[in-house]
């Protein structure tokens, strides 16, 4: 893939509950998720290479962790963030959920 | 800061985002320094350096900011008494499952002495029923304060040394509420309760509706931290608190004691603390080792609180 699909530049939210043991699943921030105490990890692709990580932080809300994304070969996303960089499988994807492979 | 918004960095001179930018990048090195001061009071407390035997309640004027969207989300003033009830027994220690702690730890129960009422008189001096209220084109709201301003569709804060500002809206992404931690910005300071967290009647919905999740915040906003140490699974993490007991990764749900974790046997975690994470039915006590971090927090960055007749 040379550039990122337009529909992938949200903030993703880790639906876990919803993962197989092949994907990952994440949803928008507006999907009805069970309420919980903890932020879901989350991911933001942003237009231009932009990209962060999104962790718990120490008050109930999420502590971000910025960084870039490059897209690769295929259906795959080199993305740095934080200390790392991973590169992510993108596996299915429209507007309402974006499916990693794990 | 403790915020999960992500402030860019102005590509070229635009003054007014450049003042913004100025300004967020001061408040951060202002809050480090603040942070600092008031850790460096808690370890005071906590070492027995500096000690405070307060006898005296605590009364804290709240202003609950309702925004909503929908009329359900509109919370009704008895449910906003619910929570306000709840509040008052959690932080006296007379919410009646304190019973319920495993006898090991009941030595370590602690009345915060502290109370909460909703405000009498607002910033202008005018009487209020202590709520505000705004309907809001936003359907719901994250954790980047967009709801503590007016100009982004939520409600401004009331002066935080006066007043503990509690905000109740949708929040996005299945978020319970959020807290800042004393030393912040006045504009942001206070907590954020998603509406089906919020009291005990009403929208609130199980297992999140006892008004524990307000109970946990404010511990945050009197500069509590997660019993888990915020170490992820790790067992360094500390919550800079003697008598809970070391602890592994938060836990939710409704654990069963004894729960071991980090060689912590044979007691193992402290699940039934306000500051894990655990379902409202299963949390119910502070310690007094958290008393005494509150009591360090009153003392230095939220003294102004201190004082304050109760409201008749």
């Amino acid at each position: 893939m040379s550039d990122l699909s337009p529909d992938l530049f949200q903030r993703w939210y880790h639906s876990f509950e919803e993962d197989t043991d092949d994907e990952a699943v994440y949803r928008p921030a507006d999907f009805p998720f069970p309420p919980r105490r903890a932020p879901r990890e989350s991911l933001e692709f942003r237009p231009g290479g932009g990209y962060i990580e999104y962790g718990p932080g120490p008050a109930d809300r999420s502590a971000p962790s910025r960084g870039s994304w490059e897209a690769e070969q295929a259906d795959a996303v080199r993305v740095r963030a934080g200390a790392g960089t991973r590169l992510l499988h993108i596996t299915a994807h429209d507007g309402q959920v974006l499916k990693i492979r794990k | 800061m403790d915020s999960d918004e992500i402030i860019e960095a102005p590509a070229r001179r635009r003054c007014a985002t450049e003042d913004v930018h100025r300004r967020l990048l001061n408040e951060s090195i202002s809050y480090r320094v603040a942070r600092t001061d008031i850790e460096n009071l808690a370890f005071a407390y906590a070492s027995g350096e500096k000690r405070d035997d307060r006898t005296e309640v605590v009364n804290i004027p709240v202003v609950v900011h309702v925004v909503y969207n929908t009329e359900e989300q509109n919370v009704s003033r008895e449910q906003i008494d619910s929570q306000i009830a709840v509040l008052n027994e959690d932080y006296r220690a007379l919410n009646p499952d304190v019973k319920d702690v495993p006898p090991i730890w009941q030595g370590l129960v602690a009345d915060l002495k502290i109370e909460f009422r909703l405000a009498t008189v607002d910033p202008q001096g005018n009487p209020t029923d202590g709520v505000t209220r705004r309907q809001t084109t936003r359907t719901s709201f994250g954790g980047n304060d967009t709801v503590k301003f007016a100009a982004t569709g939520g409600t401004d804060a009331w002066p935080s040394d006066r007043y503990l500002n509690m905000w109740v809206c949708q929040l996005s992404a299945g978020l319970l509420g959020y807290a800042q931690f004393p030393g912040g910005p006045a504009e942001t300071d206070g907590v954020v309760i998603t509406h089906t967290g919020f009291g005990k009647t009403g929208t609130a919905r199980a297992p999140f509706e006892l008004g524990r999740t307000a109970t946990h915040e404010i511990g945050h906003w009197l500069n509590l931290f997660h019993i888990g140490g915020d170490d992820g699974t790790g067992c360094g993490g500390t919550d800079l608190v003697a008598d809970t007991p070391n602890q592994s990764d938060q836990n939710v749900g409704r654990p069963k004691f004894p729960r071991i974790t980090c060689g912590n046997g044979p007691n193992g975690d402290m699940f039934m603390n306000y500051m894990d994470y655990v379902d409202d039915a299963a949390m119910f006590m502070f310690t007094k080792g958290q008393l005494e971090r509150i009591d360090a927090c009153l003392a230095g960055p939220r003294q102004s609180l201190k004082g304050i007749p109760p409201s008749p």
